[in-house]
C-alpha cells in the first residue's frame, strides 16, 4: 500500500506531471457550461453536437493554459488559476450582456462591454498573479471539488436520458413488422397532411396584428372548397408531442423528460401504419428533425428530411446547440461570423423552395399516397419576408419578423394548393389539410412582442379540402386529434371515435 | 567618521506622503482613466464616423404651429439592417388633405422632445389600402405610405412625439401635424407608443 503510495507521489512530483494534473481544474471548469446546457437539451441535441462543443472547448482551454504556463514560470497550479479566471469572463459574457440589455438601465453595446470586461478579467488575472503559493493551491483545490461536484451531479442527470434516448432509438430502428398490405381500392383518395409549425390561428393575427391579409388568406380557401376552423386548440405547445398525438389519435399526457416516448410515437406512427395496410403509398418530408435531431426516422415508404444532417461527419460547430453555447460566452460580440452563410439555414431554404416544386408532381409516385410534410414556417428562423426575400440573418430570431414570414407562408400555402388542385384527376380529387402544430407562442416575457393574448398561444390553423365530405358535421373548435380519424372514418370505412375539442391544455412546450 | 555630511540631499516629493501613489497603483488608475475615456467617447466616435444612415437632417428654419390638415397613421417599428448598420424602420401612412398630388412635397417624420426636433426624411411606399379607406379625398393615394429609418444612436434618451412635416417643393410652404404617436428612447431600444 505505502509502495503504491510512494510510486504515486514519485510520479506526481515528476516535473512532466506537475504540469499535466493542474490542468484538470481549469478542464473542469471550462466544459461545466457545455455540459450544463447538454443536460437542459439532451432530448433534443445529438451526441455529436455535444462532442463537437466539447473538443472546442478542449482545444480552447489547452491552448490558453499553454499560453499561461510561461507567465507564470511554468508552474502549472497558477497557470490553471488564470485559464479558470478567464473562464469565467469568457464563459458568462454573453449571459451578461444580455441580462444588463434586457434591464435596458444603461447603454449597452459589444463596443463598450467587452472590453470592459476584457480590463476586469485581466485585472482579475493580475490578482490571481500576486496570489500566495498557499491561496494559489487553495484556489486551484476549491476549483476541483466544486466542479468535480457539479460535473458528477451533472453526468448523474444525463444518465437516464442518455439510457431512454437509446433504447427509444434501438426500439425505432428495429425494423417495424411486415404489416398485412391489401390491394388499394382505386376509390382511395391521395391525401396530403401539411403541417405548418408555429403558424396562428387567424384571430390571433386579426387581434393582434391587426393583419387584415388573413382574411383574403381565409378567403382564398373557402373559395376553393375549404372548410376553416378557426376556434382550434393543440392541447400543448410541443412540436413532436402535438404530431404524436395526432399521428396515433392519442392523448399522451403532456410530462417534462417524455420527449422520447412522444419521439418513439411519431416515428412509428400509427395512423401511417393504418395507410400502408390499405395499399398507401406513404411519404414524409419533414423538418421536425431541425430543431429535433434526436427525432428517430419516421417510418414511411419515403423519408425525406431536410438536406442537413449534423451526424456522420464532422458537421459543423456552430449547430443550433454549438450557437446555443457560444451565444453564452464572448464569441457572442462576433456571432455575425458563425450565424452567416450557416449551412443548416440554406438547407431550410431550399427544403422549403424545392418542396413549392416537386410536392405538386408526384406522378412518378404510386396511387393512391399519403404525403405528409411538417415545414419549419413560420416558426424561427424567421428568414423570409413577407415577399418570400431573405432578412437579415441578425433578426432570424427577432418576433418583429414573425409577421412577415408569416404573411410569406400564406402565400406559399396558396400557391401549393393551387398547384395541387390544378394537378390533381378531377375524378380523384384529393384530400388536403392544413394545419398548425400549435399557435404562435409568444410568451409574456416576449422582448420583442408584448401583450400576445395569451389565451391564443395554442390557436391553431386548420382548414381541410375534403371532397365528398359534408363539413357541416364539423366544428369550428374541432379537436386536431380527429384530423386523421375524421378521413380514416369517411374515405376508408374506419370506425374511430372522436375526441370533444380541447378546451383545456397546457401552454408548455418549446 | 560622519558620512551624513557628504551623502547626496534626499529628494523631497511636492505631494504629502499620504497622497502619493505607488508606480504600479498609477498604472491601474491610467487603465481604469483611458477605459473610462474609451467608455464616453467610443459611442460618439461610432455615431460621427462609423453610422452612416439613419442620421437626422438639418432643416433651417422653424416648425410651423400643428394644423388638422394631414392625415396619418404609424403601424409600426422595428429592427432591421441596412448595409450592415442596424437600424430601426418605421413604417406607416400620411396624406396632407388639401394637397393636389402628394408628389409635389418632401415629406419628413419629426420627432419632437420638450428640448428639439429630430427630423427624418421619409421614403414612399405604395399602399393598397388607402385609397380604399379615404374614398373620399380626391387625391391619389396609392404611394401615401412611408418608410423611415432612424439610427437610434442619433437620438438621446427621451420621449419623442411622432409629427410630420410636408414642405412643398416648389413654394416651399410647410404643413405640420402632431400624432398621438411616440418613440420612447430607453438605453438600448426604441418602442413605438401610443398615447392615449
Amino acid at each position: 500500500m505505502d509502495q503504491t503510495r510512494d510510486f504515486i507521489n514519485r510520479i506526481l512530483e515528476t516535473r512532466a506531471a506537475r504540469l499535466i494534473y493542474p490542468f484538470i481544474a481549469p478542464l473542469l471548469f471550462g466544459l461545466y457550461p457545455a455540459f450544463y446546457y447538454y443536460t437542459k437539451n439532451a432530448t433534443m441535441v445529438q451526441s455529436a453536437s455535444f462532442g463537437r462543443v466539447v473538443l472546442a472547448y478542449v482545444l480552447l482551454i489547452l491552448a490558453l493554459y499553454l499560453v499561461f504556463l510561461p507567465f507564470h514560470h511554468f508552474n502549472g497550479t497558477r497557470a490553471a488559476n488564470s485559464v479558470s479566471v478567464f473562464l469565467l469572463f469568457f464563459n458568462t459574457y454573453g449571459i451578461i450582456y444580455n441580462e444588463l440589455r434586457d434591464a435596458d438601465i444603461f447603454r449597452i453595446e459589444h463596443l463598450t462591454l467587452l472590453p470592459l470586461l476584457l480590463l476586469m478579467a485581466g485585472y482579475a488575472l493580475w490578482f490571481t498573479m500576486r496570489l500566495a503559493k498557499k491561496q494559489a493551491a487553495t484556489l486551484w483545490k476549491g476549483t476541483v471539488i466544486l466542479f468535480t461536484a457539479l460535473m458528477v451531479l451533472t453526468v448523474l442527470r444525463l444518465i437516464p436520458i442518455e439510457v431512454k434516448k437509446a433504447r427509444i432509438q434501438r426500439e425505432a430502428n428495429r425494423q417495424v413488422e411486415a404489416a398485412a398490405i391489401a390491394e388499394a381500392p382505386s376509390s382511395y383518395p391521395d391525401i396530403y397532411y401539411f403541417i405548418f409549425d408555429e403558424f396562428s390561428g387567424v384571430e390571433a393575427m386579426r387581434q393582434y396584428f391587426h393583419n387584415t391579409e388573413v382574411d383574403e388568406f381565409k378567403a382564398f380557401l373557402e373559395d376553393n372548397g375549404f372548410f376553416v376552423m378557426e376556434d382550434s386548440f393543440s392541447s400543448s405547445n410541443h412540436t413532436v408531442h402535438q404530431m404524436a398525438v395526432r399521428m396515433n389519435y392519442t392523448e399522451y399526457e403532456y410530462k417534462q423528460g417524455d420527449q422520447p416516448i412522444w419521439h418513439e410515437a411519431l416515428a412509428n406512427a400509427r395512423g401511417i401504419a393504418l395507410l400502408e395496410s390499405k395499399g398507401y403509398t406513404t411519404m414524409v418530408f419533414e423538418e421536425i428533425s431541425m430543431l429535433h435531431p434526436t427525432l428517430p426516422d419516421i417510418h414511411a415508404d419515403y423519408l425525406f428530411h431536410y438536406n442537413y444532417a449534423t451526424e456522420g461527419d464532422m458537421g459543423i460547430l456552430f449547430d443550433e446547440f454549438g450557437m446555443l453555447v457560444a451565444d453564452t460566452t464572448m464569441l457572442y460580440a462576433f456571432d455575425d461570423f458563425y450565424r452567416l452563410g450557416n449551412p443548416a439555414d440554406q438547407a431550410h431554404k431550399d427544403f422549403i423552395i424545392s418542396l413549392q416544386e416537386r410536392l405538386p408532381n408526384l406522378e412518378d409516385i404510386p396511387s393512391p399516397r399519403f404525403v405528409y410534410t411538417h415545414l419549419m414556417i413560420p416558426h424561427q428562423p424567421f428568414m423570409f419576408d413577407r415577399n418570400g426575400d431573405l432578412v437579415d440573418v441578425t433578426f432570424f430570431q427577432n418576433w418583429n419578423y414573425y409577421e412577415g414570414q408569416y404573411i410569406y407562408t400564406m402565400k406559399y400555402i396558396e400557391k401549393m394548393v393551387t398547384r395541387i388542385l390544378a394537378n390533381a384527376d378531377p375524378a380523384r380529387p384529393p384530400v388536403i389539410i392544413l394545419q398548425s402544430d400549435h399557435g404562435a407562442r409568444i410568451r409574456k416575457n416576449n422582448q420583442e412582442l408584448k401583450g400576445f393574448p395569451q389565451e391564443m398561444l395554442r390557436n391553431i390553423l386548420f382548414a381541410v379540402y375534403l371532397p365528398g365530405y359534408d363539413t357541416s358535421t364539423l366544428t369550428q373548435d374541432e379537436n386536431p386529434i380527429n384530423t386523421l380519424p375524421i378521413i380514416f372514418n369517411h374515405y376508408l370505412g374506419e370506425d374511430i371515435p372522436l375526441q370533444a375539442p380541447n378546451l383545456q391544455g397546457t401552454e408548455e412546450g418549446d | 567618521m560622519d558620512f551624513g555630511a557628504h551623502a547626496a540631499p534626499m529628494k523631497h516629493s511636492v505631494i504629502p506622503k499620504k497622497l502619493q501613489v505607488r508606480p504600479r497603483t498609477r498604472v491601474q488608475l491610467i487603465l481604469f482613466a483611458l477605459l473610462g475615456i474609451y467608455l464616453i467617447i467610443a459611442p460618439t466616435i461610432e455615431l460621427k464616423y462609423f453610422l452612416t444612415q439613419g442620421k437626422p437632417v438639418e432643416l433651417p428654419g422653424s416648425m410651423p404651429e400643428s394644423e388638422d390638415l394631414i392625415n396619418s397613421g404609424v403601424d409600426g417599428s422595428k429592427e432591421t439592417v441596412i448595409e450592415g448598420e442596424k437600424l430601426y424602420k418605421i413604417n406607416g401612412w400620411s396624406f396632407l388633405t388639401v394637397a393636389t398630388d402628394l408628389a409635389d412635397y418632401d415629406i419628413y417624420l419629426v420627432l419632437r422632445s420638450e428640448k428639439r426636433d429630430y427630423v427624418f426624411q421619409t421614403t414612399p411606399t405604395g399602399r393598397r389600402d388607402i385609397p380604399r379607406v379615404f374614398p373620399e379625398f380626391n387625391l391619389d393615394l396609392k404611394n401615401s405610405g412611408f418608410n423611415v429609418y432612424i439610427a437610434k444612436e442619433a437620438l438621446r434618451v427621451g420621449d419623442y412625439q411622432v409629427c410630420f412635416l410636408y414642405i412643398n417643393k416648389e413654394t416651399g410652404q410647410r404643413y405640420f401635424q402632431e400624432t398621438d404617436r411616440h418613440i420612447i428612447r430607453t438605453p438600448n431600444r426604441l418602442e413605438l407608443v401610443k398615447i392615449q
